[in-house]
Parts: structure tokens; C-alpha cells; sequence
């Protein structure tokens, strides 16, 4: 009998409670990012990289396809209403993860909070809102100071998530940034800072319900550590992996590299005043010249970039792109146009300042750039600074000489942020000294221009000052990542990088 | 002892007020936390509404009364990053991490250094010694960013014996404690050993083995004296193991205090870092004190008043 026990029963029960927990492990998945989230208060951040996660929990009136098309989310109609008004109707069948009806007064909170409350950081693009106006439990007015034409990407976006009225109320924006309560897919269950985010498959999501039953999202700072769980399987998909990296998952057996779009654009801005060289428009055409992009990204980003002539990328409303892979290489002709701007071969001396360390590859593109700008006779003084450095001591102050290396990206998933400081009283003007009195026209009829069409045919023409004609600034190419995936897993990274783990489901094999 | 005790308690008052003036200088200094947070083109009339909703706008030594006026009440003021949660939660909920971290580390150092240093002194010049002596020269020369990802790749993904990262049982804590404990071992070793020979050189062992002692009753006598050194380098070593958590925190993912130290000074998250600051030179203090009474057991001459 007890022979039996040992050798019979004992590893049977092993055996089969390792089976019951390979089955309850094969309906959750795990996410490797790079960062956790400061909390779930949804007004306090401005980042993509938060909002990638907490789409999961919170909905927003308005979807994005992974193409990026506008698609009904919890609004199911919209249009606009004059010029200052937009109408959205919404779904009557969503409930929180409480149970309690998402009607319209949770969106009136979601949105005047923001816009009224100057000190949370969504209120630089929430602050045109004016009013909510409830119609009814299921219809709202959104009134605005000034005509809004991308209404629709500031409900889709970071920080449009609609948050619950009753449970605020009840406990307080604080006790919500750590025990937030949603309406999305998932619901939380427990947070444990720079650990794990644990969240359940919520049974009555309006969608249906979720594949997975359990997502677990893991901070992982370290992009070597974030393979290295991929490869021994202890996490499902994993983001923002170190270029070197993509032969190792590419030959891991069970893992998939995948290609991670990113609307990120390594541009260079200049210092345009008439006193210092890249004041005069010749220096900036022989340094768009003098460099040869796609050798640059593949020397400094690992071949992980598309070319491009102004801050273009695919997703991007009303950015015209035909300035989309392509690039401009001839350093003859930078060689001329520097002497016939007076400069003869190490004769013209520029600063260039540049962060390193806070994008894969940062550093090692400026000083590419600086070697490639040698060759034709320039002379460069690079400073790199650490990226707090650079934003404080550098970043739209007066201490830009000559350049700087700017990485941007575009979370609005619209062009107009790409050119509103632009301005001769524009927020970059401090760096740059850029003043084009057509650019003073254009923006403001940008921001409020509501037809589509035209304000598109404004954009094109913003982007070809600011890029072609003033080259005022020099775009050299559009930041291309990968992420990584069970091969059991079927996934797919998006335009607006969120984990939509809504759509993630086990592979069929 | 008890008013020894109390005095040194005392003295770390001043210490650690004079520790969070110098910090609260030193991090408004180094750049504004309002920049930072906002996106990059935010208008200058943001900013300063931002700096004015955290006191940003105020002089600095305005700031720092408020700031000890709130310390009195336990309140280390508002983080700019985890907006709306408390401070201290924010700190201690990576204490146990940290502790468990820093005490798995201390333990590998411990139980590596002490053997390896007492056999690498008895066994001198032979290859036990010099195996030790080499062993402890790589570990203090070895990154331990490197050794911990090399851990990794060998025990996680190519044998798939032992998690790659984050904190959970005692399997998660293997990997991350012998990167960090690799290189206090190493520094213990030689430690142990130069200390322990200069003991055994000393004329009360020639006096101890002449009555006839066994030769382990001789060791344990001058391994007391040489553990004097040793103890006062391992409380050093708690700063210095606070400092080198930091990496390896970030390469296993492991939620401790070095993390979040790190992230709050890239985002200049002042009250977070005051508060790791304080929390910090208060351990520090402590270890110092433990030492100090250590002596006491080790050395009966040693008398506290």
C-alpha cells in the first residue's frame, strides 16, 4: 500500500495538478513592456506608452481600426453640429465592470475634468472642450471654444478613456488612480508597482467576452531581459526589443519577431536666426545633402527605419507622404552649396546637441550624423546629454546655437501636431528663431478649418514650408521596432502602439 | 549602554536633516520636473500653471519649510509621477523587495566569503589560496550588469532551470542575489583572508598553540579578532549594496528601491527621491550602529557609555 502511494498515487496527483495548472496558464497571457504605469488616473499622463495598457481597462467613445479608421466604440454616431459642437450618441448596453450603467453624465466627467483642471497634464489637449451637454442618459453635446476638426482623434486618443461618475464620487480620484474601475475588456485586479498589473476577462464586456481569461502586463526595463523572457516562455509577447536582438527571437524555435510601427521621426531642428550659420538656408540644404539616410539607418538603427523628408508616417492624418520613403543624398552638391554660402572645407563650425539613451539608437544616429557632416567639411561639436539633461538645459530654451537631434512622435495621429509650434510666437520659437508669417495664417485656419479636404490641402502646404522650402527643420526617417511573440500566440502590434489585447487569441496550430 | 544607545539615536537627527537640505538643493538644481512630465510642446502658460500646483513657483527655501513642516506630519509632499497616491506607500510597498534582495545578497556574500577567506589564509600560497584569491579578483573586476545578464542566458533560457526575472519565490531570487552578492564575496574574501593572517601572525596564537590548544580552538580565537575588520566592511557594504541593487534591479526586474530611486531622479520626482533619501541614510545609520555594537560582542574590551 505504501509502496503504491510513492510510486503510483503520489506522482499521478503531481501530474495531474501540473496539468490543471498548464490548462489555467494556457488561458492567460503575458505582456513584457518596457515601463509600468504611474497609476490609472487617465487625465494624469500624456503618454502612449501608458495608454497602451490602460485601453485594456478604460473604452473610449471612438476606436481606431489598426489602419487607423475612426470606428464606433461607446459612441455609435457622431457628427458635428455647427461649428463649436460635436454630437455623439452611445451604446446602451455597456456596463462598468461593477455592473452599473456607462451612460452620459460619466462622460461629462471624463471630459470637463481635464478640460477645466489646468494641473492635470491632459489638460493641454482637452481644454478646448467648453461644455458637455447632456441631451439625454444616451446623447451628448461636446461644445468647444473654437471649432475642433480632430475631435474625433481627442476622443480616440490618450486620455479620452471614460471613466465611471458613481465610483468617483464615492472614493475619490486618489483611491481611483490605484483601484480604478472600467467599462473596457478587462478589469483590474491587482497592480504591484514595477512587478505586474493583473487583469481579469470581464464576462459582460459589450464586445463579448474576451479569449484570454487572465492578461498579465510585466515592466521589464531591460530589452536583453525582455528576450530573454520571451525565449524561455515566461511571458507571451514582448515590446520594444533591442534591434541586435531580432536574429535571436527570429531563430528562437517558439517565438515570432514582429515588425512594431512606430510614428517616431528622428528630425533634426535648426537654429534659422540670421546671425549664426544655420541661419542661412544653403547650410541647412548642404547638411540635408551631406547626409545619407538609409546608410544612417543602418549604421546607428540597426536597418530598423523607413526614410522620409518631413515628420510623415502611415496613420497619420492629412501628412502628405509623398515625402514618405524618400531622401535626398548628394555630397557634392552640399560641398558647393557650403562655399557658395562662404564656407570652404573646415571652415564651418556647428554645435549639435543630442539625448542619448532614452530611444534605441539615439546617440549612436548623431553621432553618425556628425561623421557624415565631417566628410563634406563640417566641423561638429556633438554634445550628448542624458535625456532629462537635454530637456532642461537645452529643450526649447535659448541655448541651441546651432541644431539639435528631435525625436518626435505623434500620439494625435494627426499632422497638425506636427507644425502647432510652429508659429513666430510657436513654443519652439526659443530654440529655433523660426518666423514664417505664412505659417502664422496657416496654423490657426488649421485648427479650425472643418472640412476635410481643405484643411488636408492646409497641412500639405504647412509641411512643404516648414520641411521643403524653409527647411527649417530636416526630417531623416521614421523609427521602425520589433516586438515579439509566441509562436501559440496570435497578435499583432498597431499604428497607435496600445496592447489591444481584445483581439490577442491563442494560435490555432 | 542604554544612554549610548539614545545618544546615537539622537545624533541621527541633525544627520539626517542636514541629508534632506543638501538633496532638496541639489535635485531642484538639476532641472524642472514640470518640463519633463508635460509633452514636449507644451505651452510655457502650462508649465507654469504646473510648477505653481506643485510649489515649483516658490522660493527654494520657502519650499523646504513647507517641506519640514509636512515631514512632521509623516507627509513627504506630492510625487509628479504617481500623481494622487501617497509618498510613503509609493516608498515602502519596495521595502520588502529590497530587504529580501539585500539580505539573499548579503547572505551569498557571507556564506561565500567567510570558507573561502578561512581556507584561502590556512591553505596560503597553496592553490586552495590562490584559487580564492583568483575566484575574488573576478568578482570584483566582473560588471555585475554583465554577470547577471550572462546568469540569465545560461540558467534561464538555455537550461530553463530558473526564472528569467521579476520577484515571486525563492527560485526568482537565486539569480538576482548572486549578481548582486558576487562582488561583496569577493571583497570579503580578501578581506577575511589578509585580516585572518595577520591574527595567526600574532603572539597570542604562538601562546594559545604553546598551552596545547586544538588547532580549531586556535582558529576560532584569532577568527574573532580578524572578524573586526570584517564586520566594520560589511556594514559598510550596505550602502555600497543599496548602490549596486540598482543594476541588478533593472536587469531582473526586480521591484525594489533601486528602481524607483532611479526612475524619480530621471523624472526629478522630488518627494520620491526625498523620501529614498531619507529612508536610505536612515538604514545606513542603523547599519552603522549594528556595527558598532557588533565590536562589543567581538571584543570585550570595548565598552559603551
Amino acid at each position: 500500500m505504501k509502496h503504491t502511494l510513492r510510486t503510483v498515487v503520489i506522482p499521478a496527483a503531481i501530474h495531474i495538478l501540473l496539468l490543471f495548472g498548464f490548462s489555467v496558464a494556457q488561458n492567460q497571457i503575458t505582456i513584457a513592456t518596457a515601463a509600468d504605469l504611474d497609476g490609472f488616473d487617465v487625465h494624469g499622463h500624456t503618454s502612449v506608452v501608458q495608454q497602451a495598457v490602460l485601453i485594456n481597462i478604460f473604452d473610449t467613445l471612438v476606436f481606431r481600426d489598426p489602419d487607423g479608421t475612426f470606428t464606433p466604440s461607446l459612441a455609435t454616431e457622431w457628427e458635428p453640429r455647427g461649428d463649436t459642437s460635436w454630437y455623439f450618441r452611445l451604446r446602451d448596453d455597456v456596463v462598468f465592470h461593477d455592473g452599473h450603467p456607462l451612460t452620459a453624465a460619466d462622460v461629462k466627467l471624463s471630459f470637463e475634468r481635464p478640460a477645466r483642471d489646468s494641473s492635470l497634464q491632459q489638460h493641454n489637449f482637452f481644454q478646448i472642450i467648453r461644455e458637455v451637454e447632456i441631451l439625454n442618459d444616451y446623447e451628448v453635446l461636446v461644445h468647444t471654444h473654437t471649432p475642433d476638426p480632430v475631435m474625433l482623434n481627442r476622443v480616440s486618443g490618450t486620455g479620452a478613456n471614460i471613466v465611471p461618475q458613481h465610483y468617483i464620487e464615492q472614493v475619490g480620484w486618489s483611491e481611483f488612480s490605484v483601484n480604478p474601475l472600467g467599462s473596457g475588456p478587462y478589469r483590474f485586479v491587482e497592480w504591484h508597482r514595477d512587478d505586474r498589473l493583473i487583469l481579469d476577462a470581464f464576462e459582460d464586456y459589450w464586445r463579448g467576452r474576451p479569449t484570454y481569461d487572465r492578461v498579465i502586463f510585466r515592466p521589464i526595463p531591460e530589452g536583453s531581459t525582455r528576450v530573454g523572457e520571451l525565449l524561455a516562455g515566461g511571458v507571451d509577447i514582448a515590446v520594444e526589443l533591442p534591434p541586435e536582438d531580432l536574429s535571436r527571437v527570429e531563430s528562437g524555435g517558439n517565438t515570432v519577431a514582429v515588425p512594431w510601427p512606430t510614428s517616431r521621426i528622428f528630425n533634426i531642428m535648426f537654429n534659422v536666426r540670421d546671425d549664426v550659420a544655420t541661419g542661412d538656408v544653403r547650410v541647412r540644404e548642404a547638411i540635408d545633402y551631406a547626409i545619407n539616410v538609409p546608410v544612417l539607418i543602418d549604421l546607428a538603427a540597426n536597418g530598423f527605419g523607413v526614410p522620409v523628408r518631413a515628420r510623415v508616417s502611415p496613420g497619420i492624418a492629412d501628412v502628405p507622404m509623398e515625402y514618405y520613403d524618400t531622401h535626398v543624398y548628394d555630397p557634392d552638391r552640399a560641398v558647393a552649396l557650403l562655399e557658395e554660402a562662404g564656407y570652404g572645407p573646415g571652415e564651418l563650425s556647428l554645435t549639435f546637441h543630442a539625448r542619448v539613451g532614452q530611444f534605441v539608437g539615439d546617440g549612436a544616429v548623431a553621432e553618425t550624423i556628425a561623421l557624415m557632416l565631417g566628410q563634406v567639411g563640417i566641423d561638429v561639436d556633438l554634445i550628448l546629454l542624458e535625456p532629462s539633461a537635454f530637456l532642461n538645459t537645452v529643450w526649447r530654451t535659448e541655448n541651441v546655437e546651432h541644431m539639435i537631434l528631435a525625436i518626435s512622435a505623434n500620439s494625435f495621429m494627426d499632422g497638425w501636431l506636427a507644425i502647432r509650434g510652429q508659429g513666430c510666437d510657436g513654443v519652439d520659437y526659443s530654440m529655433t528663431g523660426y518666423c514664417n508669417p505664412e505659417m502664422d495664417e496657416l496654423i490657426p485656419a488649421i485648427e479650425s478649418e472643418m472640412d476635410p479636404e481643405r484643411r488636408a490641402d492646409l497641412v500639405r502646404r504647412a509641411f512643404e514650408i516648414v520641411w521643403i522650402e524653409d527647411r527649417a527643420q530636416l526630417a531623416l526617417f521614421v523609427s521602425e521596432g520589433f516586438a515579439g511573440r509566441r509562436a501559440d500566440v496570435e497578435w499583432s502590434p498597431r499604428q497607435d502602439e496600445y496592447l489591444w489585447m481584445f483581439d490577442a487569441r491563442p494560435r490555432e496550430q | 549602554m542604554g544612554r549610548y544607545l539614545l545618544r546615537r539615536l539622537l545624533q541621527m537627527i541633525p544627520v539626517v536633516l542636514g541629508i534632506t537640505a543638501v538633496i532638496f538643493v541639489l535635485v531642484r538644481m538639476s532641472g524642472d520636473p514640470v518640463v519633463l512630465m508635460l509633452p514636449d510642446d507644451a505651452t510655457q502658460q502650462q508649465i507654469d500653471q504646473m510648477r505653481a500646483h506643485y510649489g515649483l513657483d516658490r522660493p527654494v527655501v520657502v519650499q523646504y519649510f513647507v517641506f519640514l513642516e509636512h515631514l512632521l506630519k509623516g507627509d513627504f509632499g506630492e510625487s509628479v509621477r504617481y500623481r494622487g497616491q501617497s509618498v510613503a506607500s509609493v516608498v515602502f510597498e519596495r521595502i520588502p523587495a529590497t530587504l529580501q534582495l539585500a539580505g539573499a545578497a548579503l547572505l551569498v556574500g557571507v556564506l561565500i566569503s567567510i570558507p573561502a577567506g578561512i581556507i584561502s589564509a590556512l591553505r596560503r600560497n597553496e592553490w586552495p589560496d590562490y584559487a580564492a584569491t583568483g575566484l575574488s579578483l573576478l568578482g570584483e573586476a566582473m560588471p555585475n550588469f554583465w554577470l547577471g545578464i550572462m546568469l540569465i542566458l545560461v540558467f534561464s533560457v538555455s537550461l530553463g532551470w530558473l526564472p528569467v526575472s521579476g520577484r515571486g519565490g525563492p527560485e526568482h531570487l537565486l539569480l538576482p542575489a548572486l549578481t548582486l552578492g558576487t562582488a561583496f564575496a569577493a571583497i570579503l574574501t580578501r578581506l577575511l583572508r589578509s585580516s585572518l593572517l595577520e591574527a595567526m601572525s600574532q603572539d597570542f596564537i604562538v601562546t594559545a598553540r604553546a598551552k596545547g590548544l586544538a588547532e580549531s580552538t586556535v582558529l576560532a580565537h584569532g577568527l574573532r579578532n580578524a572578524l573586526l575588520s570584517y564586520v566594520t566592511v560589511l556594514g559598510l557594504q550596505v550602502s555600497s549594496l543599496m548602490a549596486g541593487a540598482v543594476v541588478t534591479e533593472q536587469v531582473f526586474a526586480w521591484p525594489g528601491i533601486g528602481r524607483l530611486i532611479i526612475q524619480a531622479i530621471n523624472s526629478r520626482d522630488m518627494a520620491i527621491v526625498q523620501a529614498v533619501v531619507i529612508l536610505a541614510s536612515l538604514v545606513v545609520m542603523t547599519a552603522n550602529l549594528l556595527v558598532d555594537f557588533a565590536y562589543g560582542l567581538l571584543d570585550p574590551r570595548i565598552q559603551y557609555t
